[in-house]
């Protein structure tokens, strides 16, 4: 064999196993149901519109704060068992925006926007390192006045604190009561939040831990 | 002579293959930019004329600044007066005129603005890009809304589902989504232009009127009637074509600056290539002029080289324009301003083949010195050294 023709083979072989296998695993993808999506694209990633107000609301000494994006593909399917429906597009990769104080992270803040009655509400999490809610805020919604007083009621916002991925978080039961015509958006907003606290626990899984997972899968 | 370029090319497959990777995604950029610009030419063109807009009526001030905001659906300063729309309806030359209102509503947070876009039934006529991605054509009743494809998305609507403005203070059922365009029209919240002109406190005033002319011939006739209109003014198309054309071209440059980047490096590429072919190859080279190859021989050698490499990398930059050449059309569909609907990459061979001399040239260029330096071997001195 000539020189050089040995490492262009091994180049092409490598390019069509790669080629071959994202090909593959393109078709073993699930579907997602037409039902929920093929009226409406999916939806943009959410900016984080307010950075220096929510800092200051949620974590108060904080100094700066840290983008991370991590990549949950090889939990996909334990993740889906837990939310109980598909991944939507903004959550793989999975934005953390890590706060300082000083070098020293205090927590996370996570930004997600939830279809609700109305329109898109958009939601700043505020959570501490050990995985409970700091504070929750909207961001922006487009609910009629009395939904809207219902939902950004710094009160009921205030029942989110200290609740986990494992808390149940039923409206009128773990979470304040709302005025009946804002329910379906409260609980919406409360969905949303459990499900955001259970994609950030599958993203902070060490290394071992997500083999584990992924072996077990 | 073929026989031995092809085999001096195979010998280094590696260091050959790798160069002409480069010459043919080089030459797919070309290809794609050059087809890009015809095919958006070509498209607008035709989109403009397919539409059979001829002329807008706009209130009086910078024309081709209130046409641009028209089309690209920004709100206006000033309006016209509905009986505008009268007296361009009543114009013997007019075979259409839509009437609009536009209307930004500023969002709570001060940095987004809602846009309002109110219609009358007769733009159906002039928006023939409009495709629904889902849900009615046209509103039922004068509550309901249609969405373009990015208000959608991050409004999470879907037709059925209800739309509320705090701002305006009003709520609306979606009628329909429509499909992206790549225009302004998918940031838009389109309503009956009663309502919009009833919501923004806009009884009787519009922003402006679209045009279609009975026959497109009849524009210079027409224009100075409507001109005559109090408080209007006319732009017609073919202007506004020549601002948006200019606007694509100041793009297109960058691009092309780009794409003579990419064709430098892939130059210099085949130029390296060549070069180290030139000196490992030194002894045969020599022994070649020694049985009696002449200058011109060795010089023709190295150049055919390099331009069968050129050659195949032009063709497989061809295949690969086609191949990748819709996925680089929808990327440039988010950043061309006023994308029309239709395909904005028109791959002809007349395209193709520019492409492919341009390569060739530059391969020829990049061969010179090489084979001039292999052409000036002498036989003796060349051997000795090896």
């Amino acid at each position: 064999m000539r020189r050089g023709t040995l490492p262009l083979a091994l180049l092409l072989a490598l390019a069509a196993f790669f080629f071959v296998r994202g090909r593959w695993a393109n078709e073993k993808q699930p579907q997602h149901n037409p039902k929920d999506y093929a009226l409406v694209e999916p939806s943009p990633i959410t900016p984080w519109r307010e950075p220096a107000h929510d800092l200051a609301a949620l974590f108060l000494p904080a100094t700066n704060y840290v983008l991370e994006s991590r990549i949950v593909t090889g939990l996909t399917v334990e993740i889906r068992k837990q939310l109980g429906r598909l991944m939507h597009p903004d959550e793989n990769p999975f934005r953390i925006h890590r706060v300082q104080h000083e070098g020293q992270t205090l927590g996370a803040i996570l930004i997600t926007r939830v279809k609700a009655e109305h329109g898109g509400i958009e939601i700043v999490m505020g959570v501490e390192t050990n995985g409970t809610i700091r504070g929750v805020l909207v961001q922006s919604q487009r609910e009629p006045p009395t939904v809207a007083g219902a939902i950004t009621n710094a009160s009921w916002l205030a029942g989110f604190a200290g609740k986990n991925a494992k808390s149940s978080l039923r409206i009128g039961v773990d979470l304040p009561d709302v005025p009946a015509e804002a329910r379906s958006s409260a609980q919406s907003i409360a969905n949303s939040v459990r499900d955001q606290l259970i994609v950030l626990s599958f993203a902070e899984m060490p290394v071992e831990a997500r083999e584990r997972a992924q072996t077990h899968h | 002579m073929l026989t031995l370029v092809l085999r001096n090319l195979l010998r280094r497959p590696l260091r050959n293959g790798l160069t002409l990777a480069g010459i043919a995604a080089a030459s797919a950029v070309l290809v794609c930019i050059v087809a890009f610009g015809d095919g958006y030419r070509g498209t607008l063109r035709s989109e403009l004329e397919r539409s059979g807009v001829q002329m807008m009526l706009v209130p009086l001030g910078c024309p081709y600044d209130a046409a641009a905001r028209v089309l690209q659906n920004n709100t206006l300063e000033h309006s016209l007066p509905t009986n505008a729309w009268e007296q361009v309806r009543q114009d013997p030359a007019v075979a259409v005129a839509a009437p609009m209102l536009m209307a930004a509503s500023p969002r709570h947070d001060g940095r987004r603005a809602d846009l309002w876009v109110g219609l009358d039934e007769t733009a159906l006529k002039l928006k023939p890009w409009w495709k629904m991605r889902s849900g009615h054509h046209w509103f039922r009743n004068t509550n309901e809304i249609i969405l373009g494809a990015d208000a959608a998305a991050l409004e999470i609507r879907v037709p059925g589902d209800k739309f509320y403005s705090p701002e305006v203070r009003r709520e609306f059922r979606v009628a329909g989504v429509l499909e992206r365009n790549g225009m302004s029209d998918d940031n838009a919240l389109f309503i009956p232009l009663a309502t919009a002109q009833q919501m923004f406190g806009q009884e009787g005033r519009l922003t402006a009127i679209s045009i279609r002319l009975k026959d497109p011939a009849l524009v210079r006739e027409a224009a100075p009637r409507l001109q005559k209109i109090p408080g209007a003014q006319v732009v017609t198309m073919t202007e506004m074509m020549g601002t948006f054309l200019n606007l694509l071209g100041a793009v297109r440059t960058l691009v092309l600056a780009v794409a003579a980047i990419t064709i430098v490096v892939s130059a210099l590429s085949v130029f390296n290539t060549l070069l180290a072919g030139v000196i490992e190859r030194t002894t045969e080279l020599a022994v070649m002029r020694a049985i009696g190859a002449s200058r011109a021989q060795v010089f023709l050698l190295l150049v055919s080289e390099s331009l069968l490499l050129t050659l195949s990398g032009a063709g497989l930059g061809a295949a690969l324009a086609l191949l990748l050449g819709p996925r680089m059309e929808a990327l440039a569909k988010t950043w061309v301003p006023l994308a029309p609907g239709g395909s904005l990459l028109t791959i002809s061979a007349e395209s193709l083949l520019r492409c492919a001399l341009l390569v060739l040239c530059v391969g020829a260029l990049a061969a010179i010195y090489p084979a001039w330096r292999a052409s000036r071997l002498q036989p003796a001195i060349a051997t000795k050294s090896e």
